[in-house]
């Protein structure tokens, strides 16, 4: 009989399975099979460059864990700050984010790949 | 005095000139495998885009809180980094839901965080993986054979387990394993 699988347990395996394919494929079959990919090459290129060697500019080159972990948390204490008890646990003790800040951050949740992915699934 | 000889476990991981070495080496083929890899990583994870993922991995790399083992070749290696930070993504994210969501007991009376860490299955996380999910098999829904592959995965099926149970050879096998990388190549670059 099988075992019921947690969706997060079956992506899990799935993305490792697909990772293996991409580790496994050959450079020339993995060029030839992704459109601009000398685009998306030059854009890691840019991507590392600039965090090997910061002074080198570049734009939309994401942001690390760090500041995405402080937005999230930031936001899941908001979604129930009339309680008090939940923001403490996530944002941190006698904070309570303002109205402006609130705004600041979503527009920071929301670009540059998340607006990205929305105007993405629009055009579908 | 061979007892002597125990190699010292730091000799096998490569310095931080050796890392930004192998990034700055990194030929097309390898950069585009990585941001790939990264986007595949991000996926369900609506928090943390491909770019984030690869930057976190790169800063960890060169501050030296992950190591590169030398003997592991540097994508691979850079694959298992993006696996760990998704992971500490992914239990950030329940925490953080299960906090958000209500700060009530259950019945019980057990507090929603001890609650959360007692349920390997966690609502919140299901629902953004079963999304996900949806989200890669959509590719392959006008292929059967592709999406019988995809489900042999998906089950943590072995390649030999795959081919037999769809009446596979070794040689078709590789030819859709080829065609899904396409469809990836396509989607997540």
């Amino acid at each position: 009989m099988p075992s019921r699988r947690s969706s997060f347990k079956t992506l899990e395996l799935t993305i490792s399975a697909l990772e293996q394919l991409v580790l496994n494929a050959s450079d020339k079959s993995l060029l030839k099979d992704t459109p601009a990919a000398s685009d998306a090459a030059r854009e890691v290129e840019r991507l590392i460059a600039h965090r090997v060697d910061p002074s080198v500019q570049g734009k939309n080159l994401g942001r690390g864990v760090a500041c995405v972990d402080a937005d999230f948390a930031f936001l899941a204490g908001m979604r129930s700050s009339n309680s008090g008890a939940p923001v403490r646990a996530v944002y941190g003790v006698g904070k309570q984010p303002k109205a402006d800040e609130v705004e600041q951050i979503m527009e920071k949740l929301l670009s540059p790949s998340a607006t990205k992915k929305k105007v993405q699934k629009k055009s579908k | 005095m061979e007892l002597l000889a125990i190699k010292n476990p730091t000799e096998d991981v490569a310095s931080r000139e050796e890392v930004v070495q192998a990034l700055q080496s990194l030929h097309e083929a390898d950069l585009v495998r990585l941001k790939q890899l990264a986007k595949l990583r991000c996926a369900g994870l609506h928090v943390m885009g491909w770019e984030d993922l690869l930057n976190e991995a790169i800063t960890r790399v060169l501050a030296g809180s992950r190591r590169w083992p030398r003997q592991v070749p540097f994508v691979a290696f850079m694959a298992q980094t993006f696996r760990s930070i998704a992971s500490e993504e992914w239990r950030r994210l329940e925490l953080a839901n299960t906090t958000s969501e209500s700060d009530l007991s259950d019945s019980e009376g057990t507090p929603a965080l001890e609650s959360a860490a007692l349920n390997p299955i966690h609502p919140g996380r299901e629902v953004l993986a079963r999304k996900a999910l949806e989200e890669i098999e959509s590719l392959f829904e006008d292929d059967p054979s592709a999406m019988a592959i995809l489900q042999g995965f998906a089950q943590g099926y072995t390649p030999d387990e795959i081919m037999g149970q769809n009446g596979l050879s070794s040689t078709q096998y590789a030819t859709l394993q080829r065609r899904i990388r396409r469809k990836l190549g396509k989607h997540f670059s």
